[in-house]
């Protein structure tokens, strides 16, 4: 199986990600900051506006009162000496309801004029001579119907100075009131720059913030982007190594199944075999043992068992001289056990069964021993019966017959 | 002139005991405007029925005072237009207005200052207000006297009636 290929490393997080959202919720922070400050500028610019107009309206009332005025004392004057002439009843109401209407407009003068102290001052002034005016006129138009005194009295009358007085005091007033109120536009024009300036300064500034918010959340998008595109071309790599290490890892199992199928096959042809060896084995008629190099038995056929006298786990396992030994008895190693080792063959040695019960029985032993290759791995022993009588057992020889 | 078909006198008007402010304007419904510079004599603003805002709050005021209630006679001043006057009793929290003969709610609810009434007649109006007067009139007489003027473009603390409440 081939070496796996390399899996490319994600892209590692940049150390900027978190500052720039630290970023975009300062500026958004900010652009609040500043369309705050802009609105609160505004709504004061408003209610700036809002009082500015009242004082535009207050100073044309003033005006207009001036000049209503003004028309009232002339008709005041004109009904005069319209009764002087007619003697009407008539004139003499339109007298007294023009005298009427200055005493109501001097008073709303005097309340208009109250902020201002140069106007308050004029105002006083101008109703001072209304009233010393008014009492003449008011005296003038009680003498009833005696229209000689009313013209005497109209000859001694210098009203038209006290009249064209209050005329004067009255433009004068108007002309404070409208330097004032020129002085409160240019105020108000100089406000309005610097709330338009200031409204359009912060809108701009909004802009601007909004807009570098904007390239950074595009920088963000982008740089996101890029990463997960690289994930993407990650994934695929290793989707592809992890396909190309499965499809190796399928092809080895496969292998691995084979090799397994052929050794269960092999095994079980062994084990077929060694069925079949041990079935030749125990058909053999002569009892046969298969034994380690260590002497040990691990096969006995039936006939062995028969021979024996023993059953098979009694045999299997026990060392060969507990069952069998040769029946010349030598002192040092095992005979057989050195035959074996050394690789020769030990041919129709006469041998003695270890018998269970009674004495042992003679028989002729024959090795051969078991090779794998240049080794040997154990032995096969095989006992025929011994014919000759040449196996006896020094213990247990028969006695000599007697003489 | 136009005879009266069936609005009631001022000697009606002045014996109904159980005369309200918008039993009085509801006489009014069919009543016509007509400018006067000087105020009707009740008896004519009656039969004619035809009057300007002056003759109505001038009558509400003459009636509601004979029945004992405390009512308050208010001119509003404006921009470049008519001023307006209305009757205020005070016991109603609103005041009478020749504008609102016709409509269902009749008095018109309003804070008892000089400045709160002039606000509420200048945004019915739709209007700014320069200044606003108390007054009285003497049918007797014929007689307007002004009593007190509240200009708008003032602190309200320097209001003529918030003074005047402040030192009785």
């Amino acid at each position: 199986m081939s070496a796996p290929a390399a899996i490319p490393e994600p892209p590692a997080d940049q150390p900027g990600a978190d500052r720039t959202l630290h970023w975009v919720i300062g500026l958004f922070a900010l652009v609040l900051v500043i369309a705050g400050f802009t609105a609160v500028q505004a709504v004061r610019n408003l209610q700036r506006t809002r009082v500015a107009s009242d004082w535009v309206n207050h100073s044309h009332a003033v005006v207009n009162e001036c000049g209503a005025l003004l028309a009232e004392l002339y008709a005041a004057e004109a009904a005069l000496r319209s009764l002087a002439l007619t003697g009407h009843a008539l004139d003499r109401a339109a007298g007294h309801q023009a005298l009427e209407n200055i005493e109501e407009r001097g008073a709303i003068l005097l309340a208009l004029t109250e902020a201002e102290a140069d106007q308050r001052a004029r105002s006083a002034r101008i109703d001072r001579l209304l009233r010393q005016r008014s009492e003449f006129l008011h005296a003038a138009l009680a003498t009833g119907g005696d229209s000689a005194q009313l013209n005497r009295q109209l000859a001694e009358d210098l009203g038209f100075l006290a009249t064209r007085e209050i005329k004067d005091e009255l433009e004068k007033l108007k002309g404070l009131v409208l330097a004032r109120l020129a002085e409160r536009d240019r105020e108000s024009f100089r406000q309005n720059q610097t709330t338009r300036a200031t409204v359009w300064t912060g809108l701009g500034l909004n802009l601007a913030l909004l807009g570098g918010v904007a390239w950074m959340i595009q920088g963000e998008l982008a740089r996101r982007r890029r990463k997960a595109a690289a994930m993407r071309r990650a994934n695929e790599t290793l989707a592809n190594a992890v396909a190309t290490q499965t499809a190796q890892l399928r092809a080895a199992n496969e292998r691995l199944e084979d090799e397994n199928n052929e050794h269960r096959w092999a095994n079980l042809a062994l084990v077929h075999q060694v069925k079949y060896n041990m079935a030749i084995i125990n058909a053999i008629r002569e009892p046969v043992l298969v034994v380690t190099k260590a002497m040990n038995v691990t096969r006995a056929n039936p006939a062995t068992l028969d021979r024996l006298d023993r059953i098979e786990e009694e045999v299997v396992n026990q060392p060969l001289a507990a069952l069998v030994r040769l029946a010349a008895q030598t002192e040092g190693q095992d005979p057989l056990e050195r035959t074996l080792h050394q690789g020769r063959d030990l041919r129709l040695q006469p041998a003695l069964i270890v018998g269970r019960r009674g004495a042992p029985q003679p028989c002729v032993l024959t090795l051969f021993p078991l090779r794998d290759g240049d080794n040997v791995v154990g032995g096969v022993v095989i006992l025929n019966a011994d014919e000759s009588g040449s196996a006896t057992d020094p213990d247990h020889a028969p006695s000599p017959p007697r003489p | 002139m136009v005879l009266a078909e069936t609005s009631p006198t001022l000697a009606d008007l002045l014996a109904d005991p159980e005369l309200t402010p918008r039993r009085f304007a509801r006489h009014f419904e069919e009543f016509e405007y007509e400018y006067h510079e000087a105020v009707q004599p009740p008896e004519t603003f009656l039969a004619r029925r035809r009057g300007d805002c002056d003759d109505y709050s001038v009558l509400a005021d003459h009636v509601f005072r004979h029945h004992g209630r405390v009512t308050r006679l208010v001119h509003v001043r404006f921009v470049a237009r008519v001023a307006h006057a209305v009757c205020y009793i005070d016991d109603a929290g609103g005041y009478l207005d020749y504008n609102h003969r016709r409509y269902f709610f009749k008095i018109r609810r309003s804070g008892a200052s000089l400045r709160e009434i002039a606000e509420r007649v200048a945004e019915d109006l739709e209007a700014n207000w320069t200044s606003v007067s108390e007054f009285t009139h003497d049918y007797a007489t014929g007689r307007k006297r002004l009593l007190r003027t509240v200009v708008k473009a003032m602190s309200p603390e320097l209001d003529a009636d918030v003074r005047a409440r402040r030192n009785p």
